[in-house]
């Protein structure tokens, strides 16, 4: 018998699938046959039974099966048939499907005469078949039904008699106890301190209950508080209470009635006026909730199907009344979905249980798999004994044959008169001869037995061979279940993505910029074309800055999709899953790009661009720098014309930029920040301020580069070997520099890369003279006219572009000269200019006219004899502060190589360059004198003015360098804020008992003080300024954007400290102390949890993350306790991860040859869990701050970036504490990364 | 001859000022040094033009090269331990560079009143190229080799 393969199986599956999908809906048409084993199904909506029946006779079908109708309830399906099937037809139709991964709890015939005929563990129990149950009670308990919801009750949280079950009511209990709090809140302290602790009492055990979810208890312990409340203040109680019922009873479901008549009741007791007010309330609440409206009722009857719980159900009634034409999108996308994929739950409970579906159906086929290796195992066996019996039998045919061999020889020499021999020698030949004819009688017995052994043994072999090949074909079968439990895991998180963006996420309105009716509609309608594409849509909303444009182009690559993106003559691009693939690309560029990017996306399609030949470069079999390097390449090439003129608005450049936007091959290596970097720059170049500036300095190349080191930059950035390097190479190669954006490069300057960032971004003219004199002469003039040749292609990243790197460090390397330069002069200076310095020598001098000369070659010694190295990680004094300062330069002593750093080491060398310069020995008599200069006390004195010590050199200068040689003037770095460690007396830091510096100020108030800091500053640049030198000291430096539109707000009044109160610590604090919804609470934990599943959770990590998913709040809270929450829940998991990454470090530094102690591994653990722990800390403000929404200030470029974006420095209000944090955000993603306390601690510096 | 020629310093004078001095005295230009001490104009003695013309140019910030042979000996034996080395801001090295063009350098000349001479820079350890009027009565180019 054929086995099917795997591809056909799943075809099979997916065919199976389909028909019961159908079958859901209405009455199919169905004929199931009979063939090989297994069955041909044939089905359709259309026609009747009997043809079905020939359909799948013409499959191949056998005569016998069953015809009919088929319906599928709840999973188990009815064939109603005129046949009358045989008694196991029900169970080998039912595991027929299921082995094909379309799965169906029970199978029922519906015979002629009312009979019916079924499989499933009733029948096998002897319970009677009955019609359809009610939903949520039907699992059968085989295995392949839904996994129950935690509360034993039915997935969707109703019970059987249809009323709301636990996991609905605590909703609704945390939501009244909402509606109390406030009045809780403003009223305790009013109270006696008898009833102040029966509230505080009835609240506590209000959360106990909560906690452990007996709701009932909390239930009460709700009336206890309302009651005792009551007695505080009952009126002006009151009051509140109808206040915030109203305010609250939107979302309150029916079986909020109980609640309500009991607040009737104690509201009875204040008499008719209140009675009647209570009266009002409960109209208003029946009105809306209480009693569903009739209309109401019509939407929530519209949403059975969709297996939603009852919350959601009530909340997309909300939107039904709100946001009709979003109600109507919804409805829609569901009735897609459960097409699609029926029976989804879009809960965090129904993910999970999808995914113990796919665990479930992996663990099936991992038995299957054993199985088969236990029959393979089997069937090695078998073959052995097979293999075996064929050797015997091939040894007793050989010894058959020989005894058949000795017998001919023995007859053919017998004599042929045996009469004439003796009696005895004939009787010894008959002897003989009879022994010979038992062996071959016996011989040929044991070969017919040992025959007949191969015989049994090789059919023992073939059916373990059947076995096996029969196994696999369940391992297929049940590979394709996985594959569609995956897809149902997929299609259910979709669902819920879906739901929780309408009921508390971007699509509700709970945010702070809701999405218009309209709007909401088009994200919809993306759901609706593609989940997928609906999903990627939301996660793009929640960063998106621009919802109105974002949501447009939703609509257009939607509308898009739908027609297969065709061209104005109709020609589609690519299959259905390429366009939908294209869509989701679109969209994601589209949202980076922000724009007109969808309206010139639909032109580029319109005018066949998506199936034109892809000539941007790829990224195949090269790095992601060489591709940028490619790109912008390509691009700089189609800004210059033949004559190599600039022009942005040409087709060929038009067409370029296009391509890199809009074509589906470039976006397989999606580069949005080039592209951005792209934009900006052509717009340059096209403004009138910079472009004949630009064009003049493209002018200026007038021939293939002088320098060797120009004609190796050039020749690497094109391909081309130095020799053959062009004038028109070099244009291009200095038009690519500037499309390439300027970031740092990985052993790059920060000192260097934010002046040069500054140089690009105000006048792109001065870069691109730089980066043509690099190119053509090899070398940088500084602003003060000094030349340094430019670094060399073998210190350069190999894929970076090789202009643009060498401008970055040979930047850094002049300011460095000049840095070196400087101190050079300040040892000349201090050491001569007081006379007790070395000027006193001249009076030791026998001849004192030779003290000219004998300073020459002093000075002479001292500039060949010594140099100057910066060291960045020095700690030094600061005079300024008295505070330490990290970074400073030292002076090298030559002939030793060492850095002098101590006053003996100083004068040691001080004393040799003196006896040197003056041919003195330092035994002679002037030598003693000059060495007794050198050590004492008025020449050292002399020499250390101020605060100077050769030794140990003031910190700063290098820093300011490269701004410096680029801008000139004589930049200096100022504090904006003073360091935020205690420091002792001596100046050195204050330590805490681990060695680390003491914080003044929280974090909180030190970032205040920064900010205000840095407005005070950004407040004196003009207008015009984009970047100003900022630096942490010892850490960073980058560009403070002292003009960027978001600070806008904090320099209103010239008050930098109110401005922070009034637009970050209020709204900071607004949010810390409102409880978050428990939709919100519950949403913010999934993602949360999310975002962890795609960390390595190592082999222990995914059934930690599922316990921690049981933790799911079921309350509302404020996000510092949302916060508390998440921690606790996921603590296991991060100890568990951090344990296990430990481990592999251990491994790694023993594999390496390293001994690993307990104590190092436990520190290395603990290093881990703090790594981790901030990984969690900024998902959980990325989230919330997606969700929260709070207003967000952009206060410096950091010079960090790459293919994908680039990092700036931002300030947000922080809705865990309520106090201003500064965060690194990378744009388009907007992903945010909290900034470390020792950024915030160190001094912020201005260079000016 | 020329060991009969007085010495010929140059230094920053007790007052901070770049000066060349002959025996006690001292001068604070070219000018002044050539008209107190006319050798050091002569051909023979062009190497002290150069240096005079380098300090009163740039101070202590470069060094004339007298001998190329060991300077250039030197460079390359730096050059080839720094080459590998990853280029380090805070580490000034020669080897950050293209290897300069050594067939250019030549002792000091003078050809129709411009004076070529090597010096070193004393802050990169890198050889530079210096041209401009011999008499000083102009500024020096100093380029890189």
């Amino acid at each position: 018998m054929a086995k099917p393969d795997k591809a056909a199986l799943k075809a099979e599956g997916k065919a199976l699938g389909d028909l019961l999908v159908i079958a859901k809906k209405r009455a199919l048409n169905v004929a199931i046959l009979e063939k090989d084993g297994a069955f041909v199904v044939e089905g359709s909506p259309k026609g009747n039974p009997d043809m079905m029946r020939r359909a799948a006779k013409k499959s191949g079908g056998g005569p016998k099966g069953v015809c009919g109708i088929m319906r599928l309830e709840n999973k188990i399906a009815f064939i109603k048939t005129e046949d009358e099937p045989p008694g196991n037809y029900p169970k080998r139709i039912r595991q027929y499907f299921m082995s094909r991964g379309a799965p169906i709890k029970k199978l029922i015939l519906e015979l002629p005469g009312g009979k019916t005929l079924a499989d499933g563990e009733e029948e096998e129990d002897g319970a009677p078949v009955q019609a359809p149950q009610a939903p949520g009670a039907t699992d059968d308990g085989n295995g392949t039904g839904p996994a129950p919801s935690s509360d034993g009750g039915g997935g969707d949280g109703l019970k059987p008699d249809g009323k709301t079950g636990p996991d609905t009511l605590g909703p609704v209990l945390h939501k009244a106890y909402g509606v109390l709090k406030s009045e809780l809140d403003e009223k305790r302290e009013q109270a006696e301190e008898s009833l102040k602790k029966a509230l505080a009492q009835a609240e506590l055990g209000f959360k106990r209950a909560m906690d452990s979810k007996e709701y009932e208890t909390a239930k009460a312990m709700l009336s206890q508080i309302k009651k005792s409340l009551a007695k505080i203040q009952p009126k002006s109680m009151f009051d509140s209470l109808v206040d915030s019922v109203k305010e609250n009873v939107g979302e309150f479901v029916d079986e909020l009635s109980d609640a309500i008549d009991e607040k009737v009741e104690d509201l009875k007791e204040l008499g008719e006026e209140v009675l009647e007010k209570a009266e009002d309330v409960l109209q208003a609440v029946g009105d809306k909730v209480g009693i569903l409206s009739e209309h109401d009722k019509a939407q929530k009857e519209k949403l059975k199907n969709f297996d939603l719980p009852e919350d959601q159900q009530l909340s997309l009634v909300q939107l039904a009344r709100d946001n009709p034409k979003s109600f109507e999108a919804a409805l829609k996308v569901l009735a897609k979905m459960e097409g699609d994929h029926a029976d989804l739950v879009p809960t965090a409970a129904g993910v999970e249980a999808a995914k113990k579906a796919v665990d479930d159906a992996k663990t099936e086929k991992a038995a299957l798999e054993a199985e088969q290796k236990a029959i393979a195992r089997q069937y090695h066996a078998a073959k052995a004994l097979a293999d075996q019996a064929v050797t015997d039998a091939k040894a007793s045919d050989t010894q058959y044959k020989q005894a058949v061999a000795a017998m001919t020889e023995f007859k053919k020499n017998l004599p042929k008169d045996m009469s004439k021999l003796s009696k005895e020698k004939q009787l010894e030949l008959v002897n003989q001869m009879n022994a010979l004819i038992n062996a071959e009688a016996d011989l040929k017995a044991k070969r017919a037995a040992d025959i007949e052994k191969v015989k049994t043994t090789k059919a023992a072999q073939d059916k373990e061979e059947q076995d096996w090949r029969d196994k696999g074909t369940e391992i297929e079968a049940a590979k394709g279940k996985i594959g569609a439990e995956e897809e149902k895991v997929k299609a259910t998180k979709a669902k819920k993505d879906l739901m929780d963006s309408l009921t508390t996420g971007v699509l509700s309105p709970d945010g702070k910029n809701p999405m218009s009716d309209a709007d909401i509609a088009k994200v919809l309608g993306a759901f609706e074309a593609d989940p997928a594409l609906g999903q990627k849509a939301l996660g793009l909303l929640e960063k998106s800055g621009d919802r109105a444009n974002l949501a447009d182009g939703i609509e257009r690559i939607t509308k898009g999709m739908g027609n297969g993106f065709k061209d104005k003559d109709g020609n589609a691009y690519g299959d259905e899953a390429a366009q939908k693939q294209y869509a989701k690309d679109a969209l994601e560029m589209g949202a980076a790009m922000g724009g007109d990017y969808f309206k010139n996306m639909e032109k580029f399609v319109e005018g066949g661009g998506l199936n034109k030949p892809n000539p941007v470069p790829l990224a195949s079999g090269s790095s992601w720098k060489k591709l940028e390097q490619d790109r912008a390449k390509y691009v700089a090439d189609s800004m210059l014309d033949s004559k190599g003129k600039i022009d942005t608005k040409s087709p060929k450049a038009q067409e370029a930029l296009a391509m890199m936007n809009f074509h589906p091959g470039t976006m397989e290596n999606k580069t949005p920040g080039m592209n951005m970097h792209f934009e900006t720059m052509s717009a340059a170049m096209d403004d009138p301020k910079h472009k004949q500036k630009l064009q003049d300095v493209l002018d200026g190349i007038k021939s293939r580069p002088t320098s060797a080191t120009g004609r190796k930059l050039v020749a690497r950035n094109i391909g081309k070997s130095p020799g053959d390097v062009t004038k028109e190479d070099v244009k291009s190669s200095v038009m690519s520099a500037m499309f390439t954006p300027l970031d740092q490069g990985p052993v790059g300057s920060c000192f260097a890369t934010g002046p040069a960032r500054r140089v690009v971004e105000e006048d792109p003219a001065k870069a691109m003279g730089h980066i043509t004199e690099i190119a053509m002469k090899g070398r940088f003039t500084t602003a003060q006219g000094d030349k340094i040749k430019a670094i060399s292609t073998n210190k350069l990243p190999e894929d970076d572009n090789q202009l643009m790197r060498s401008f970055e460090y040979t930047v850094a390397t002049a300011g460095a000269t000049m840095a070196n330069s400087i101190e050079r002069s300040n040892l000349n200076y201090y050491l001569f200019n007081d006379p007790d310095g070395m000027k006193k020598i001249k009076t030791l001098l026998p001849d004192p006219a030779k003290w000219p000369e004998v300073r020459g070659k002093i000075q002479t010694a001292l500039a060949d004899g010594l140099s100057f190295r910066y060291d960045a990680t020095s700690e030094i004094g600061d005079s300024n502060d008295g505070s330490s300062t990290q970074g400073n330069f030292q002076i090298i002593d030559k002939s030793t190589n060492k850095a002098i750093l101590t006053k003996d080491a100083f004068i040691k060398t001080i004393t040799r360059i003196a006896l040197a310069a003056t041919g003195e020995d330092k035994s002679s008599e002037t030598g003693v004198k000059i060495v007794d200069l050198c050590k004492s006390d008025s020449f050292i004195d002399a020499v250390c003015e101020g605060d100077y010590k050769p030794w140990e050199l003031p910190g700063g200068g290098f820093s300011t360098g490269p701004s410096k040689v680029l801008h000139g003037g004589d930049p200096q770095q100022k504090e904006i804020s003073a360091t935020n460690y205690k420091l002792l007396p001596n100046g050195d830091y204050e330590l805490d008992a681990n060695k680390n510096r003491i914080p003044i100020d929280a974090p909180g108030e030190r970032t205040k003080k920064v900010v205000a800091g840095l407005i005070g500053k950004f407040a004196t640049a003009g207008p015009d300024s984009e970047m100003i030198d900022l630096s942490t000291s010892g850490i960073h430096a980058f560009g403070g954007l002292p003009n960027h539109p978001s600070l806008d707000k904090l320099k209103e009044g010239g008050d930098p400290a109110a401005a922070i109160e009034k637009y970050i610590l209020k709204p900071g604090e607004e949010m810390a102390k409102t409880d978050l919804a428990v939709e919100k609470t519950g949403l913010l934990f999934d993602q949360q949890l999310d975002a962890m599943e795609g960390w390595d959770l190592f082999s222990g990590g995914a059934a930690l993350l599922a316990d921690a998913r049981t933790k799911r709040p079921t309350t509302a809270m404020k996000p510092s306790e949302l916060k508390a929450h998440v921690d606790a829940a996921t603590k296991p998991l991060r100890d568990y991860m951090a344990r296990e990454r430990a481990k592999v470090w251990k491994k790694e530094q023993e594999d390496a040859g390293e001994v690993v102690s307990n104590g190092a591994l436990a520190a290395k653990v603990e290093e881990w869990k703090k790594d981790i722990a901030s990984w969690s800390d900024d998902d959980f403000s990325n989230n919330i701050i997606d969700n929260l929404e709070p207003p967000q200030f952009v206060i410096a470029d950091t010079n960090w970036g790459d293919k994908d974006g680039h990092t700036y420095f931002v300030v947000i209000p922080d809705p865990i504490t309520g106090e201003a944090k500064m965060f690194k955000k990378t744009e388009p993603s907007g992903t945010l990364e909290a900034l470390g306390d020792d950024w915030i601690n160190t001094e912020w510096q201005v260079a000016e | 001859m020329t060991d009969t020629l007085p010495y010929v310093g140059f230094s920053y004078d007790d007052d901070n000022r770049l000066c060349a001095s002959v025996g006690p005295d001292e001068y604070h230009s070219v000018a002044e040094l050539v008209a107190a001490a006319p050798f050091v104009a002569e051909p023979a003695h062009i190497l002290l033009l150069a240096k005079a013309l380098n300090h009163f140019d740039q101070g202590m910030s470069y060094g004339v090269i007298e001998e190329i042979a060991p300077y250039k000996e030197d460079f390359l034996k730096r050059y080839a331990e720094e080459e590998e080395l990853e280029w380090d801001q805070f580490n000034l090295r020669a080897g950050d560079f293209e290897l300069p063009d050594f067939e250019q350098m030549a002792p000091p000349s003078i050809k129709d009143g411009e004076i070529t001479f090597f010096v070193n820079h004393r802050g990169l350890d890198a050889p530079y190229i210096v041209t401009g009027p011999a008499d000083g009565s102009g500024k020096l180019d100093y380029s890189p080799l």
